[in-house]
């Protein structure tokens, strides 16, 4: 066994080191990142995300070099017509592969806990249970890809097939599949966030794959006629090969198709009040007022501002859109249902005809609404500004232009104080977060706005046209539709214009009403605010807020925050919880009554109503840890 | 002396294995059918080595049998190798020459039959008989980045009786460069290396698979002479597989020749000559006259001799019959090649 071992460490050592040396420059980025990131998740947080990524390359390198190797190159007839036995040099390439495996991963996790244990409250229980983890996901992912590198030739369909046949049994069942066992350990929900027990159920479950995988193995190693293996190791055909792309390009297809063209059934609301036609159809449940007048005239409005906005974006259909009445949400709140297998959008609101505000719940409708219809494409971060500047476009701000000093103009300049980037459209969802969604939408319009003085309101009807009213093909034809229509190409084949040239010229306008409103700018607050953690506990905090300047006693703040998923870094505002007080009260600290779990991640903001903006301004969101 | 471990078992048993029938044989006279009489030739063969007192038995199969689906790539072979001898294993291409050397090997598992091997019953050999046998497979798979130092450095610690000198001296004797990496090597020095690295532990049985084909003419006349050397001088026992007859009657003392799975003749050249040789019929209307023909080989079969194959182009019928048949009967000697295609190709089946 010695003698392989010699000559696999011999044979691959480069491969070995060339590994090591691609993984720990994966290691260092993700370690960069996390010093760069100082609010951001924990260390092992950073080591959990890169784990899962190397063990996979790892598993992918270590199988091709010790297995596959072996028999594509026939060396295994070689290997075997020697006096050795084929269970030794089973286990010496198994053994082998698991200590290279074991000794880059488990550097990367002691090099992780020490810095760790340096830099966070950690104690050595979370240290081992997270080794524990590690450890027996390594196991998992080794004992997986060495049986992997012996089905040869058809590794790839076998492990395409697997895949799908998690995915749609976790999809078709309660199983959970992708939450428990091997990839419960490195869930990033409880990775690192698990610190007293030893997740026993998971680690049994991976153990007992780990042992079926390894049995595989050994079957086909064991299988003589040359082996199973270096049978499959024999290099496919022409015929194979394509029989079995087209098998793989044939289920992908098939299931996309067939999503695609399950019509959905029409979602019904029962004895709703309906305006509809075969393109748009807008419906509202039973509202509990005695006098139906004001919904009905609401929807007969809404139907023709959707009729609207379809004519004008050139589009077929519309998605019916559902409105049900919620009396305890805020009136200026929608909720968006969620419509399982059903055609529409379900939108939830607090109806009152004294104060509802139609423009406004248009504007949230719009984008949605529109996001819906090109099957997600319309939302796409890139084009997301055109999105978010139509909704105010059309509900608000069609006869409005940036020579104004209406509500809308003067949020898009509260929202850029220090102008307008490409890096602020190329990342708008970001923008968005800090700025809000009014303010950013605000700013969106004055860059519609521009372009509808300056180069017409054909270019700017056709632009919209191309990136908000077009519905793509349900399949991989739209990347290439949207690859081969990218806003900046779209842009300057409409306009004649270069993007970043406009882009310029909207910096300019910005910056030049700036100084023109300076007066009615300075006005307005900005909210800048704090958070400190109290530890209650070993393992528990407090989380303390104020204002970090002081504004008038009696204006009033809201503390909002949230708790963040792992795998997740978006804010949901269904999760979104806010505390409502005087400005005078937040001068000095004030204490969520909740505590929060060492490792929790949380996100944070404080927002006030400005009555000049008619609309929510902020700090915009900050992220943290708790540690 | 060794004994064969089946001396006494019934020639009705195994006919085709001259080791099991070697005393109590009557000569087979009498016997019509094709394979009679090659019973007869084998068993006259073991007769003239069973008062030489023949060598032990090295290396036997019983009962072979190999199935790749549906396909039966060896039925039921019997080989018997013995002591010092060099066998040519000869078959066509796809006749289980190689399917039966990976079986002997134990790269492969028979689906039926046992290998007695060192005096040892298996289904496989094990390390240790492995350990005493010198293998050159057809095609050489050596690890490329490895030098032929580093791959003599490696194979040897799988072997405790191995002669490095004597590596060394081989690779030397070969032409073979030291350091020359695997993959720098020519096709022909392959083969040359492999049969070094078989020899360097001084194996008691040298099993070969076809190891010159690819070899240019050249190449393989100087592999063959050092393999006949080495069988000389060393005394070894080698067991070879060839589809290249010229080879086999180059320097094999013994002839195992497989058809389809099935050994159709095992034993020495000269009792293969004598037992099948050409006829050239006077009349020449014999080629053009089934009627005639037939006559002719009812006349033949009634002298005990049997048509195998018909060689119209040469005028000559290919007869099988023991010695005693082919008195009276004006018949000459043919090549191997010409007996190999006999026993190999479509048989005549003449009533």
């Amino acid at each position: 066994m010695m003698v392989i071992l010699r000559k696999e460490l011999r044979e691959h050592w480069l491969a070995f080191l060339v590994l090591t040396i691609l993984t720990g420059g994966l290691f260092l980025l993700i370690l960069l990142g996390y010093y760069t990131n100082p609010n951001g998740p924990g260390v092992h947080e950073a080591y959990r995300a890169y784990l899962g990524l190397s063990s996979l390359v790892s598993g992918l390198v270590l199988s091709h070099f010790l297995v596959s190797k072996e028999y594509s190159g026939k060396t295994q007839f070689f290997l075997e017509s020697l006096p050795v036995g084929r269970y030794q040099v089973f286990a010496a390439k198994w053994f082998l592969g698991l200590a290279v495996l074991l000794a880059i991963q488990l550097g990367m996790f002691a090099l992780t806990s020490a810095i760790a244990l340096s830099r966070e409250p950690i104690e050595m229980k979370f240290v081992g249970i997270a080794l524990a983890r590690t450890a027996a996901w390594l196991l998992f992912t080794h004992t997986c890809f060495f049986a992997y590198g012996l089905l040869g030739r058809y590794r790839l369909f076998c492990v395409f097939v697997v895949f799908t046949g998690l995915v749609a049994i976790d999809n078709a069942s309660q199983l959970r599949l992708f939450e428990i066992g091997p990839f419960g350990l490195i869930n990033p929900n409880r990775f690192a966030v698990e610190r007293d027990a030893l997740p026993l159920y998971d680690l049994g479950i991976t153990a007992f794959w780990s042992l079926g995988a390894l049995l595989i193995s050994l079957a086909m190693m064991a299988t003589r006629e040359g082996s199973l293996a270096s049978g499959l190791a024999v290099k496919m055909s022409y015929r194979e090969k394509v029989f079995i792309a087209g098998v793989m390009v044939a289920v992908i297809f098939s299931i996309s198709v067939l999503e695609s063209r399950e019509k959905p059934e029409p979602y019904t609301l029962v004895d709703a009040m309906a305006v509809t036609d075969d393109k748009v159809q807008v419906h509202m449940a039973e509202t509990g007022l005695l006098n139906n007048s004001a919904p009905r005239e609401f929807l007969n409005w809404l139907h023709a501002e959707l009729a609207g906005v379809k004519d004008f974006l050139d589009m077929e259909r519309l998605p019916p859109v559902f409105i049900t009445v919620r009396r305890d949400l805020d009136p200026d709140k929608y909720e968006l249902g969620y419509l399982k297998g059903k055609d529409g959008l379900l939108a939830r609101v607090h109806y009152d005809p004294e104060s509802w505000d139609r423009e406004a719940f248009l504007a949230w409708l719009l984008p949605i609404l529109l996001n819906k219809a090109t099957y997600g494409r319309a939302a796409l971060e890139r084009n997301h500004w055109l999105l978010d500047g139509f909704a105010f476009f059309w509900s608000q701000g069609r006869e409005e232009d940036m020579e104004s000093t209406g509500p809308l103009m003067l949020r898009a300049l509260y929202g850029t104080p220090e102008g307008i980037t490409r890096t602020d459209l190329d990342q708008w969802l970001r923008f968005r977060e800090q700025r809000g969604k009014s303010i950013a939408g605000s700013v969106a319009w004055s860059g519609l706005a521009l372009l509808s003085r300056q180069y017409g309101a054909d270019v700017l009807q056709n632009l919209l046209r191309r990136k908000l009213g077009q519905v793509p093909p349900v399949d991989a034809r739209a990347t290439v539709q949207e690859y081969r229509n990218a806003l900046p190409t779209v842009f300057q084949e409409l306009s004649g214009v270069g993007y970043d040239d406009f882009l310029s010229l909207w910096d300019r306008e910005l910056r030049h009403h700036q100084r023109r409103m300076k007066e009615s700018l300075s006005a307005l607050p900005r909210l800048q605010g704090a958070v400190k953690l109290v530890q209650l506990s070993r393992d528990s905090h407090a989380l303390e807020y104020k204002l970090v300047e002081a504004l008038d006693d009696d204006t009033r703040i809201r503390f909002n925050h949230t708790r963040l998923a792992y795998d997740s870094n978006t804010i949901t505002p269904d999760d979104v919880y806010s505390e409502d007080m005087n400005a005078g009260r937040l001068a000095t600290w004030q204490r969520l009554p909740q505590g929060f779990r060492r490792g929790t991640l949380l996100a944070w903001s404080f927002t006030m109503r400005s009555e000049i903006l008619k609309c929510d301004i902020g700090t915009g969101w900050q992220r943290m840890e708790v540690r | 002396m060794f004994l064969q471990p089946t001396e006494n078992v019934s020639p009705t048993v195994s006919f085709l294995n001259p080791c099991r029938f070697k005393l109590n044989s009557t000569g087979g006279h009498g016997r019509t059918n094709l394979s009679r009489v090659r019973y007869s030739m084998t068993e006259a063969s073991q007769k003239t080595e069973t008062l030489s007192q023949p060598p032990r038995v090295l290396l036997r199969t019983r009962g072979l049998q190999k199935r790749f689906g549906n396909y039966e790539v060896l039925r039921g072979l019997d080989l018997c190798v013995r002591e010092g001898s060099v066998y040519g294993f000869l078959g066509r291409n796809g006749a289980g020459k190689t399917t039966t050397i990976q079986i002997l090997m134990g790269i492969q598992k028979s689906n039926q039959g046992v290998i007695d091997l060192f005096g040892r019953t298996a289904k496989r050999p094990n390390i240790a008989e492995k350990r005493r046998i010198g293998y050159v497979s057809q095609e050489q798979h050596f690890y490329p980045w490895m030098s032929c130092r580093y791959l003599g450095k490696f194979v040897s610690r799988f072997y405790p009786t191995w002669d490095q000198p004597w590596f060394l001296r081989l690779l030397h004797t070969f032409e073979l460069p030291m350091d020359r990496k695997v993959i720098n090597l020519s096709q022909g020095m392959k083969v040359k290396l492999a049969l070094a690295l078989a020899l360097a532990h001084r194996p008691r049985i040298l099993i070969l698979d076809e190891p010159t084909s690819g070899l240019d003419p050249a190449a393989r006349r100087e592999f063959l002479d050092i393999v006949s050397h080495q069988a000389e001088t060393e005394g070894r026992t080698t067991f070879f597989s060839s589809h290249i007859v010229e080879e086999v009657a180059r320097i094999a003392d013994h002839v195992g020749i497989i058809d389809r799975g099935k050994l159709c003749f095992q034993g020495r050249p000269d009792t293969l000559y004598a037992g099948i040789r050409g006829y050239r019929p006077q009349d020449p209307e014999v080629w053009r006259e089934p009627a005639r023909k037939q006559a002719l080989v009812d006349r033949l079969k009634a002298q005990n001799l049997t048509l195998l194959a018909e060689e119209p182009r040469q005028s000559t019928l290919v007869l099988e019959g023991d010695s005693e048949a082919w008195s009276g009967v004006d018949s000459h000697t043919l090549t191997l090649e010409d007996i190999f295609l006999a026993l190999t190709t479509k048989r005549i089946q003449l009533a």
